[in-house]
């Protein structure tokens, strides 16, 4: 199976206007694509979409040949979100209980981990140099190591695809780099990403497909290597968009 | 002092004491560390409404304070969603509403106030033999259900999206989770008293949050502070003459500030 991600003539919008207008592109294994586009232009709700968290109607997005809407094999994607938006920095719990929260779906409902979801999880941890910080409380890291705790987490299921929104947002730029380094390895072995950045250049540095997303609502999808040097210059800032084409 | 422990009312009052004390905090993890500590408060006060009806109109009172429970942890949900960034009116208003039917139907109880005032602060040395099965019972069911939902609550608790886009059963998890609040508050009020059940689901874990690291032995070193609180306080009340559930919640208060001072020091 080498399409993972198909999006068809997707429109959502919320009760005050609306967000995307008839966005269509696809993604193949090994895909890097990056999401451009100011505040409030829909990236994150792209994302939340295409992860089910907001609704959307049947035939509009396909995840590894199978309808969003009747999609169930949940391990196949992870998802690093804005961090600021879900964890509270006091929580008590270590790195390893984090990482170790996301293997529910293979362990299951009531069940207890066993110890090949030690592994995994020691794996997942090691896999983004956090091994001397597993035990750990994650609130007391720094945000660069916290965010790769947070890869590590999407990593413990081996994903085939990973979602990153914003991912080194507040974070050091020495963490920055490892942080890019780590996605640029996981896409390298295989692993199809979405991601979006504030960092334009670097995010079309690491990408192979483009989206382009305007305030109007509509997106431009392009395929990297099909680009010119003065359009990607374009793209990198701003200028270039469905508004602008 | 190993005297007071002769006494059939002293030993079970010790048992009904450590047992809730192992119960609270499994329950006052997650309500501390999802900041709706206040959510202990309204269910009480909701609990005691239900003593009072049940006083009033002839009902059994912890029967009555589990209904009633029951309806205000799951309105306080309910209103959560309503009052949307307003969400944390909702345990002020449920709290309220508790309050006011409380005085309501205090009125309609016909024998002295002795009843309701008992529920107001336990009365953990008086424990019946039926309350002391019903919370034996409680007790049990609590403490398998949270052991069971263990690693559902963490997940939920620490990152509700995660834990949904994971496959956590995330609605159902936290229906249970609130039914296991309504009934641990409702039988504790009796016992420990519902002004005073809250201190025992907060206290315990926010001393443990003061050094702990992780989320196991959060929950761990919250059950051990109960079990100390409670004990300490049963055995100095029984030795001082004081008011039991009293002597608790003011020991799990000096714990905390204690706790506080080392803490500031170390920084």
């Amino acid at each position: 199976m080498n399409n993972i991600l198909e999006v068809r003539n997707l429109d959502f919008e919320y009760y005050d206007g609306v967000v995307l207008r008839n966005v269509s592109f696809s993604l193949e294994k090994g895909d890097f694509l990056g999401i451009i586009g100011a505040n409030g232009t829909g990236k994150s709700t792209l994302l939340k979409l295409i992860l089910g968290l907001l609704p959307c109607r049947s035939e509009q997005i396909t995840l590894f040949g199978t309808d969003r809407t009747e999609f169930n094999e949940l391990s196949k994607i992870g998802y690093v979100s804005q961090k600021s938006n879900s964890f509270n920095s006091d929580f008590p719990a270590t790195v390893q209980e984090v990482v170790s929260a996301n293997l529910y779906s293979q362990i299951g409902f009531l069940c207890r981990a066993e110890k090949k979801h030690r592994v995994m999880c020691e794996k997942a941890i090691a896999a983004v140099g956090l091994e001397d910080c597993k035990n750990k409380q994650i609130g007391k890291l720094s945000g660069g190591q916290q965010q790769r705790a947070f890869i590590a987490r999407t990593l413990v299921n081996n994903p085939e695809l990973i979602i990153l929104d914003e991912p080194t947002v507040g974070v050091d730029a020495p963490s920055v780099e490892v942080i890019t380094k780590i996605i640029a390895d996981l896409n390298s072995k295989g692993i199809t990403v979405i991601m979006t950045n504030h960092d334009t250049h670097s995010l079309i540095s690491l990408a192979n497909k483009l989206l382009v997303l305007s305030e109007d609502g509509c997106a431009s999808f392009y395929d990297k290597k099909k680009l010119s040097e003065y359009k990607l210059t374009r793209i990198c800032e701003g200028l270039e968009g469905h508004n602008h084409a | 002092m190993l005297e007071i422990l002769s006494y059939g009312f002293m030993q079970r009052a010790f048992l009904v004491a450590l047992l809730i004390s192992v119960i609270a905090p499994c329950i006052g993890m997650v309500i501390v560390l999802k900041r709706l500590s206040n959510i202990g408060d309204a269910a009480s006060h909701s609990a005691l409404a239900g003593v009072a009806f049940g006083l009033a109109f002839g009902i059994n009172p912890i029967a009555g304070a589990v209904i009633f429970a029951v309806i205000a942890v799951l309105s306080i949900e309910g209103l959560r969603k309503a009052f949307g960034r307003y969400s944390e009116l909702s345990t002020t208003v449920v709290m309220s509403a508790g309050v006011g039917l409380t005085a309501l139907f205090s009125g309609f109880i016909k024998s002295s106030g002795a009843n309701l005032n008992s529920f107001l602060f336990g009365s953990i040395v008086a424990v019946s033999s039926f309350e002391l099965t019903l919370t034996v019972g409680l007790c049990i069911v609590v403490f398998a259900a949270s052991m069971l939902l263990y690693k559902e609550l963490f997940f939920i608790t620490f990152d509700e999206e995660a834990a949904k886009l994971a496959g956590v059963p995330v609605k159902a998890v936290n229906f249970v989770f609130m039914l296991l609040t309504a009934f641990t508050v409702s039988i504790a009020s009796r016992t420990v008293g519902a002004l005073m059940i809250s201190s025992l689901l907060v206290l315990p874990v926010t001393c443990a949050m003061t050094f702990s690291k992780s989320y196991l032995k959060t929950l761990i070193y919250s059950i051990m502070f109960a079990l100390f609180f409670t004990s300490v306080g049963l055995a100095s009340s029984a030795a001082l003459d004081l008011k039991p559930s009293g002597a608790i919640v003011i020991i799990g208060v000096i714990t905390l500030i204690v706790l506080m001072i080392i803490n500031r020091n170390k920084k």
